[in-house]
């Protein structure tokens, strides 16, 4: 087995793979050292969250330098064709309880851990979905010998109500192949976005020794987030782990839900095409394998659940950002608006000014007595505006009349025939980026 | 594809026997002219729009007033929601957006339009998704190209969780191009009535907290907008059954908006929902499947040309915040087990008389080439288990489905003899004896059947406003004094309502909230 590993982007640090070979044995899995720590988040309104996280460690627990307990915990990306091993160790406070990794949809040999017949509050409930990391600096292996293909949650299997919410969460990916993400999907770039959420109340009381039968806070019951989460951030703070966008990029987008309500992100301006659910691609009609697009502009992400989106548009001129936001509207921080689930992603390209249109504009009169205003399309995307002047002074263009727009890959414009003898037309193309548009030279 | 109301001897026959009002009278001479049915939806066409955000009150059916926002057209009053833009596709849709909200938290308002591409916003101040208009002046413009038809939302950019919720949403709809009829570009979206299904949820805690500058509130009891809990649901802007008033109604002059679908047995009906609210809305549409053909504004193809091949049959639609769903509904009497139209008890007060199309159920074809002289047929194996031991069947020409090309079709007896195979009895219904031509189509029918239950008797009931006093379509019967009412045509209620139960009271009471009743009339009405 050879160890994997990953250098989870923070904003700054860029995603590295490092190669892998294969062992004598021929099976490969990737492997790597997780730590369940506890830590302290400052939210963007300055108060201070007790948080649970999983801490990336090296060989041996060794410490791996720069790397810290983090919400979400470190991205797993898994090399096509292997496996996965996760090693656990509970470094969390001695008076907390046991944990465990689970990853929804993936198949494990999994052994349930139960309450003892003694125990006062839960005899014989089962306490773990699968085998346990005891507290105070424990260890176990969580092994998936064969991994799907897809996009996935990991998360404690243990008391998942309070420990997912605590922070014990992340994403692992894995492709079907070196740039597809699934059969005949086929990726640059992928922007992962995970949603969660923070209440504040429970993390207190958790942390606090006051959560639980009898105490302040019996249960879950009453939860009610404050703080709303994308990969560990809540706007002003910009969402970490993003990758700067460029011309010709096919762009992936992997949405995972770590919270427990349900999250709607929301594109604007843009377009995707819906691939896969829950790490399960989608099939095409008469279950065929070609995929199954559903082209929406919102993700409906229930608790729990991941998608897998290509973007439609072609990448277009920068530089300039998109958003992407939460439209189930958790976009404070607590009380303070513009807040929450707002995240916005770059796009840069060299230039930035759209060309000029190449030829000449035609002008001619089309069979409905209007006139026909006709260039050739730019390629990459651009749609176009006319505008029209009555005069041309010692002034040239541009002129600032708007006659009309006209969508990307169009060639014409229908226009009424004016009414002045002497008309002058010019075209730009345009492109934008959420509603920023940047206009090239009129022609 | 639009069908044109039954017509020929029926409809004679109703004007004859149907003097009860004015109004059956036209209805039946509008049927001898074929008018088209063409319910659409209410909204403001032109592609040109001047949008002033205003603050005003909104009326909940339990008497309820709360304080919102909303988008008002130019110089009017506010609105909730906004009013609707129905624009043609590729047409050039320019709002220019003022802001009239005095409220400290309303300072700065804007419009997003998700699912558009490239909209162009100049003019007042960048905020973190558009431009923004302020109170103190200016206006910003919206420009973009509806290139795509479809259902489309549009709401406030600008502190979405709070203006959202005040009523800052609205609809967009784009009509294929050459097509006002169909939902997208492909036939097989057309539709015979449409309507808006604009879901909202409401916390009225919020908007009265709102009305006092008191938001948000940091003393207990605290609240925010992530302490949102809703208590009211809305169809159109409108608690039920506010849905089923009038549109334009003087009494809510900021909730112009109404929810009252209809159609007739047969009509397809598109319904265009969107989620403009906080939360995730399971859309029940009581009565029959519907046909989901469109999400986000995108029709659910395979490949271009496909039409929506991709869509499903569901009963209820999840719709959930910023999606915008489309999905078609008919009703047909098919399947009951008993004729909806009462012909087997003849009398004057019901359409006892001849043979009516809209008791077909396409779905139930059996499309078999039959020669005029079959006297049995086999169907596909499997089919017949379908089908039960004996049924009235008609017979009408292939590729004519519709009687009104003038193929009269035919009733026949279908009795089986085997798994797959059924004999034809002709001449038991028709008045003529026909030849039918070869390649009819046998479809299966309750024409004449009678109900399959006893209904209970007068003294043991309590009746609904709605109720007709008759099981039939059209019919009328009798009420105890001062019971129904509300069902002057004997038409057949189905709730459409959000299946998310707790939603649809106002404030704990039901009847409320996001619920409306959809009306499958008989035949002769004429649908505004």
């Amino acid at each position: 087995m050879r160890t994997l590993m990953h250098l989870r982007t923070l904003g700054t640090v860029t995603l590295a793979i490092l190669a892998l070979s294969v062992t004598a044995g021929g099976t490969m899995a990737a492997e790597v050292w997780l730590q369940a720590e506890s830590f302290t988040k400052t939210m963007p309104d300055a108060s201070v969250v007790t948080m649970w996280g999983f801490r990336r460690m090296d060989t041996g627990w060794t410490n791996l330098p720069g790397e810290v307990a983090q919400v979400p915990g470190p991205r797993l990306v898994v090399p096509p064709g292997e496996g996965l091993t996760i090693h656990l160790r509970n470094n969390l406070p001695v008076t907390a309880e046991p944990i465990s990794i689970v990853i929804p949809g993936q198949v494990a040999a999994m052994t349930p851990t139960k309450f003892g017949p003694g125990d006062p509050n839960y005899p014989n409930r089962m306490r773990s979905f699968t085998n346990e990391t005891a507290p105070a600096g424990s260890t176990a292996d969580y092994a998936w010998p064969s991994l799907k293909e897809g996009t996935y949650l990991y998360h404690s299997g243990t008391h998942p109500q309070v420990q997912v919410q605590m922070g014990l969460y992340g994403a692992v990916t894995k492709d079907y192949a070196a740039g597809q993400a699934y059969s005949g999907v086929s990726y640059t770039k992928d922007v992962l976005l995970i949603y969660s959420e923070v209440d504040p109340a429970l993390h207190a009381a958790v942390t606090g020794g006051t959560y639980g039968p009898g105490l302040a806070v019996t249960s879950t019951i009453a939860y009610e987030p404050k703080y709303y989460l994308v990969n560990g951030a809540s706007y002003p703070d910009p969402t970490p782990g993003l990758p700067v966008l460029a011309t010709g990029d096919q762009v992936l987008f992997r949405f995972l839900n770590a919270g427990l309500e349900t999250h709607i992100p929301m594109l604007q301006g843009l377009y995707v095409n819906l691939v896969a659910e829950d790490g399960n691609k989608g099939l095409g009609p008469g279950g065929t394998s070609a995929p199954y697009p559903k082209t929406v502009y919102s993700v409906f992400l229930p608790a729990g659940q991941t998608a897998d989106a290509t973007l439609v548009q072609p990448i277009q001129l920068g530089p300039c950002s998109f958003a992407i936001y939460d439209r189930a509207l958790h976009l404070t921080n607590a009380a303070t608006t513009n807040g929450g689930m707002y995240t916005f992603v770059a796009l840069t390209a060299a230039g930035g000014i759209p060309p000029r249109v190449d030829d000449t504009l035609m002008v001619t009169k089309d069979p409905s007595g209007n006139i026909l205003l006709k260039w050739t399309d730019l390629a990459g995307g651009f749609f176009y505006k006319v505008y029209q002047s009555t005069s041309v002074g010692p002034t040239l263009p541009p002129f600032t009349n708007l006659v009309g727009t006209s969508p990307s890959g169009s060639t014409g414009l229908s226009a009424p025939m004016p009414a002045a003898n002497l008309v002058f037309y010019q075209v730009a193309a345009v492109t934008t980026c959420g509603t920023l548009a940047q206009e090239g030279p009129q022609n | 594809m639009s069908r044109a109301i039954s017509k020929g001897r029926t409809a004679m026959n109703r004007v004859m026997t149907f003097g009860r009002s004015g109004v059956l009278v036209l209805g039946a001479l509008a049927l001898f002219l074929s008018i088209p049915a063409s319910a659409t939806i209410d909204g403001l066409s032109g592609g040109t729009y001047a949008f002033s955000a205003r603050e005003g009150f909104i009326s909940t059916a339990d008497g309820g007033s709360f304080y919102c926002w909303g988008y008002a057209n130019g110089a009017g009053v506010m609105q909730f929601p906004g009013p609707t833009l129905i624009v043609n596709e590729g047409q050039v849709v320019t709002v220019t957006l003022t802001n009239a909200i005095p409220h400290a938290l309303g300072t700065k308002v804007s419009l997003v339009f998700p699912g558009q591409e490239a909209v162009v916003a100049t003019g007042g101040t960048a905020g973190l998704l558009t431009q923004e208009a302020s109170t103190a002046g200016g206006a910003v413009t919206y420009t973009f190209t509806a290139s795509q038809p479809g259902t489309y939302l549009y709401h406030s950019g600008t502190s979405p969780e709070l203006q959202c919720e005040m009523g800052l949403v609205g609809a967009l709809v784009v009509r294929p191009a050459g097509h006002p009829t169909w939902a997208y570009n492909h036939s097989a979206t057309a539709f015979d009535h449409e309507y808006l299904f604009l879901l909202t949820d409401m916390d009225p805690r919020i908007h009265e907290l709102m009305e006092l500058n008191q938001f948000p509130k940091i003393t207990a009891p605290t609240k925010d907008s992530s302490s949102w809990w809703p208590t009211f649901w809305f169809i159109n802007g409108r608690t039920g059954p506010d849905t089923m008033a009038d549109a334009f109604v003087a009494w809510l002059p900021n909730q112009p908006y109404n929810c009252n679908p209809r159609s007739k047995p047969g009509e397809t009906v598109l319904a265009r929902m969107l989620g403009a609210g906080h939360d995730s809305h399971p859309f029940h549409t009581h009565g029959a499947n519907h046909r989901v053909i469109a999400r986000d504004g995108r029709m659910l193809e395979s490949t271009p040309g496909a039409g929506p091949d991709l869509g499903w049959s569901d009963f209820t639609a999840t719709i959930s915040p910023g999606e915008t769903m489309d999905a078609l509904w008919s009703w047909s009497g098919y399947g009951m087990g008993w004729d909806i139209y009462g012909h087997q008890l003849g009398g004057t007060n019901l359409p006892g008389h001849g043979f009516d199309a809209h008791e077909m159920y396409a779905q139930s074809t059996l499309a078999s080439a039959i020669t005029p002289t079959d006297t049995a047929i086999t169907v596909p194996a499997g089919e017949g288990a379908r089908f039960p031991a004996a049924f009235r069947a008609i017979l009408y020409q292939a590729g004519a489905p519709d009687p009104d090309t003038g193929t009269t079709p035919e009733v026949v007896m279908v009795s089986r003899t085997g798994a797959d195979t059924f004999t034809i009895g002709r001449g038991k219904e028709s008045t003529t004896a026909l030849a039918w031509a070869a390649g009819s189509i046998l479809a299966y029918t309750d024409h004449g059947r009678g109900l399959t239950v006893s209904l209970p008797s007068q003294q043991t009931i309590a009746n609904g406003q709605f109720v007709s006093g008759s099981p039939f379509l059209g019919g009328s019967g009798e009420l105890p004094p001062g019971e129904g009412g509300f069902n002057i045509n004997g038409g057949l209620y189905f709730m459409w309502h959000s299946h998310n139960e707790r939603e649809i009271v106002n404030d704990n009471t039901f009847p409320g909230g996001m619920l409306t009743m959809f009306v499958v009339e008989p035949p002769w009405v004429v649908i505004p």
